[in-house]
């Protein structure tokens, strides 16, 4: 029986910077050394240690054929640590855990992806996991903002994948060359054809764009006061509550729904989520 | 089974167990690890610290890093006798539910294995305990009942009835007649709609975060990890204070009181019931006790006006 409080080692192998300042984004690849397979569904999440440092919860934000990859903002102790890790450093890992998306019942459904910020990073797993088995699900749709352009994370590679597919990228601040919507009536914004980079907050993009219901699953992640103003749109645009995925975070420890910080009611972010579906969210407390 | 027994006969018999076994018994204060027969006794009180320290105790080494490689630190396996009240064997129950269910906690499981709880039942309620509200009902590999000068012998696990086939015999158990008191006295149904209710508030007024109901519970099992230096060490952890849930961005889900003291309540009477099939609460009463702004959780869960 492993252990399930001892990390297995791996070794960055990749480091890529996301975003720079203050709350700097770097994106970490890792291998486990022992070569143990580390099998996850996208949505789930890693547990890594800077030994000596601590343990802290992370988004794996590739898809398994990818890789191991983790998406981290620079805010406390360990992610301090990690931020001045380099290529070849030898990290600790525990997972996956968590649920992840149930992304096998979303065959043959339109994808539609809304980020905001660092919240980006549990969304890039779906995003792989639809572009590595892209004819398994029809429309791929992605929305990724951030405070300024030059905080949205994955930016490169999603201005690649806008040739192929549909990705709108949106800055809450004001950009050169950017359509800027609507702030009072978003919906009401006359997005010139062919724009796909908007000035605006996440849930005004939303609306802006309009996507549509039909046929889709939409999944959300940022900043809570994001979320509630995101999910509320897309229920104005006729999307049921079943049809609406996020992630949720809290403290955690453990990992594995025993340490107790995590909790809202009776479920375990750590364990039973993160991925929750809009309408069991709407049963839980008020505690979040 | 059971057995009639005098004291003489089950210190005797705890005596030959101090061979092999390592023999805890409680004192004012905490479990103490019994040296000698003279140490044993039948007549002990509930202590302070409760049972789950000598399971998941206060601090705990979980792995020590080295150069290369992360060495995980399991206790050391040893046979254990301990010797309990009911309500603290009864605990053993909810922590059990959360430390031996998937994925298995290997530290607690190492020291909960192999060992042999001995109840001796009260016989009168103590200050600000309120296990007879509670489910609580006296179980243990043996439980002992004091009975006019003597001690019923009660002996749950059968890998023990040879210790005591030369004792007379009692009569078999027998439900009905045992007359335990009525259970499930609780008042926790008006629970399900008071999340939002201005009790919390008015609970919480004198609460000054210190933690000692969540230490001293012996059901309640949060922790914190940590690393210090060349070691990973697990620690309680307390749901009172206000850091306890708070994000690295500064956002707290529980940053008040309130919020703390409802989280403890619900957990106890509402979500760890959902979850685990049990009330996470065996009235024991030490918060009761040891509270020191006087917080009284009765005032919650048994009737109220």
């Amino acid at each position: 029986m492993r252990n399930p409080y001892v990390p297995e080692l791996a070794v960055i192998t990749k480091i890529r910077l996301e975003a720079g300042g203050e709350r700097a984004v770097r994106t970490f690849r890792v291998r486990p050394i022992d070569g143990e397979s580390f099998d996850f569904t996208p949505g789930q999440t890693v547990m890594v240690s800077v030994f000596g440092k601590g343990e802290s919860m992370f988004a794996i934000s590739t898809s398994p054929s990818r890789g191991i990859e983790f998406t981290v903002m620079r805010v406390g102790r360990v992610t301090s640590s990690l931020h001045q890790m380099k290529k070849g450093e030898i990290v600790g890992i525990r997972g996956p855990l968590g649920n992840g998306f149930p992304i096998k019942e979303w065959e043959g459904k339109n994808i539609l992806l809304i980020g905001g910020g660092v919240g980006m990073a549990p969304l890039r797993s779906v995003l792989h996991y639809v572009l590595d088995n892209r004819d398994r699900y029809c429309n791929l749709t992605v929305m990724c903002g951030a405070r300024t352009s030059k905080d949205i994370i994955y930016r490169e590679e999603l201005e690649k994948l806008m040739e192929r597919e549909d990705i709108w990228l949106s800055s809450d601040t004001e950009e050169g060359g950017w359509f800027k919507l609507n702030r009072d009536k978003p919906e009401e914004s006359k997005i010139p054809d062919g724009t796909r980079k908007l000035v605006g907050f996440v849930p005004m993009v939303v609306a802006a764009v309009k996507p549509s219901p039909e046929n889709c699953i939409a999944v959300t992640c940022g900043p809570p006061i994001m979320i509630k103003f995101v999910v509320q749109n897309l229920l104005k645009l006729g999307f049921k509550e079943e049809q609406i995925y996020t992630t949720l975070e809290n403290k955690m420890k453990c990992g594995i729904g025993k340490c107790g910080r995590c909790n809202i009611g009776s479920v375990y972010v750590c364990k039973d989520g993160p991925v929750f579906r809009y309408d069991s969210i709407k049963q839980l407390p008020p505690d979040l | 089974m059971e057995f009639l027994c005098s004291e003489e006969d089950v210190i005797g018999w705890l005596t030959s167990k101090l061979e092999d076994h390592a023999v805890y018994i409680p004192s004012e204060f905490g479990f103490k690890r019994v040296s000698s027969p003279e140490e044993l006794r039948l007549d002990f009180p509930l202590p302070t610290v409760p049972i789950k320290s000598l399971f998941f105790p206060h601090t705990d080494i979980l792995m020590k890093f080295g150069n290369e490689n992360v060495v995980e630190t399991l206790p050391n396996e040893e046979r254990k006798i301990v010797l309990t009240k009911a309500c603290d064997a009864y605990s053993l129950r909810i922590l059990d539910a959360v430390f031996l269910s998937e994925p298995v906690d290997p530290y607690y499981e190492r020291r909960r294995k192999n060992t042999i709880i001995v109840t001796v039942t009260c016989t009168k309620p103590c200050y600000g305990g309120f296990c007879r509200f509670t489910d609580v009902t006296p179980e243990g590999d043996v439980v002992i009942r004091p009975a006019n000068g003597n001690y019923r012998v009660e002996v749950q696990n059968e890998e023990l009835l040879p210790d005591f086939e030369n004792f007379e015999k009692f009569r078999v158990s027998d439900e009905d007649e045992r007359g335990e008191e009525t259970k499930g006295l609780l008042n926790i149904d008006w629970l399900e709609d008071a999340f939002e209710s201005e009790i919390w508030d008015e609970f919480s007024k004198f609460c000054i975060s210190c933690g000692v109901c969540t230490y001293l519970c012996p059901t309640c099992h949060c922790f914190d990890i940590t690393d210090s230096g060349k070691v990973r060490i697990r620690t309680w952890d307390s749901c009172q204070f206000p850091y306890f849930t708070m994000h690295t961005s500064g956002y707290n889900p529980r940053p008040e009181k309130k919020h703390r003291l409802r989280n403890r309540i619900y957990h106890k009477f509402s979500y760890f019931p959902k979850r685990y099939g049990i009330v996470a609460c065996v009235g024991c009463g030490r918060c009761v006790r040891l509270c020191p702004s006087r917080i009284d959780i009765r005032e919650l869960v048994l009737r109220r006006d």
